[in-house]
């Protein structure tokens, strides 16, 4: 997959970073194609993230296979809950079904640390 | 009062000496077509004007050309970003504004989440969702 412009990174990355200060979550975001199964491959990259994995919450996108997958640990978990998380990936695959990337990473990120700071 | 009237003839502001005032200009005595030449208040301001211009011309060059000819190029294969200690892979470093680029003393992590992903084992109270469209 193409990678991202600089300043589609930045509108990603601050995001990321107002998201963590808000809710007290670690963000990950991957684009990419998975290698074996979808969802095991992305818990396997949010189990990469090693001790951060319990507040981790990894966004992992398939461009190609048309498919994403929110993946949260076993603290991040009790604030996010997977109803919450599944409302909020119907909404960015959405987006992504109208071509919008960048803006569907964008409302996912956001939403989920709303969601994860309501239940501070 | 004596002393102001000397420094505009140097400044080549008054231009009444007397005929047996040795003529000097900033860099000490000078002839006259020095005194003339170079003295004149408005060729001294044309002389800083274009001093500016070529400083202002040689720092935007200085500013301008690393950013075009930095890496521009956008790899291809997977994009993430806060990965394994905060790295990232497929983003762009350069870009329009100098505050997009990335200093080169900053320290870029070069971890491989993919690879980190390949040994690592799924928890087992992991949460989450999945979509498609």
């Amino acid at each position: 997959m193409r990678g991202l412009t600089a300043a589609q990174a930045d509108d990603v990355r601050q995001a990321m970073h107002a998201a963590e200060r808000r809710s007290g979550l670690r963000f990950g975001v991957f684009l990419g194609e998975p290698v074996g199964a979808r969802r095991h491959f992305a818990e396997r990259l949010h189990a990469a993230l090693g001790e951060e994995a319990g507040d981790a919450v990894v966004i992992f996108v398939d461009v190609t296979g048309r498919a994403l997958e929110i993946v949260t640990g076993d603290q991040a978990r009790r604030r996010l809950p997977d109803s919450a998380c599944r409302l909020t990936a119907m909404s960015m695959a959405t987006a992504f079904s109208v071509g919008d990337l960048i803006g569907g990473l964008l409302y996912g990120i956001a939403a989920l640390a709303e969601q994860a700071t309501a239940r501070r | 009062m004596g002393y102001v009237l000397r420094s505009l003839e140097i400044l080549g502001l008054r231009e009444d000496l007397s005929a047996d005032t040795p003529r000097t200009g900033l860099a000490g005595l000078a002839n006259e077509d020095y005194v003339h030449g170079v003295n004149s208040a408005a060729e001294i301001l044309l002389f800083l004007i274009g001093v500016s211009l070529g400083l202002f011309v040689l720092i935007s060059l200085l500013v301008m050309l690393p950013g075009r000819s930095a890496q521009r190029r956008v790899e291809s294969g997977p994009v993430w970003l806060g990965g394994p200690d905060r790295s990232e892979r497929g983003v762009s470093t350069s870009g329009l504004v100098l505050a997009d680029r990335v200093a080169h003393w900053a320290d870029i992590p070069e971890h491989d989440w993919m690879a980190a992903a390949e040994t690592a084992e799924p928890g087992r109270r992991v949460g989450g969702a999945s979509a498609g469209w």
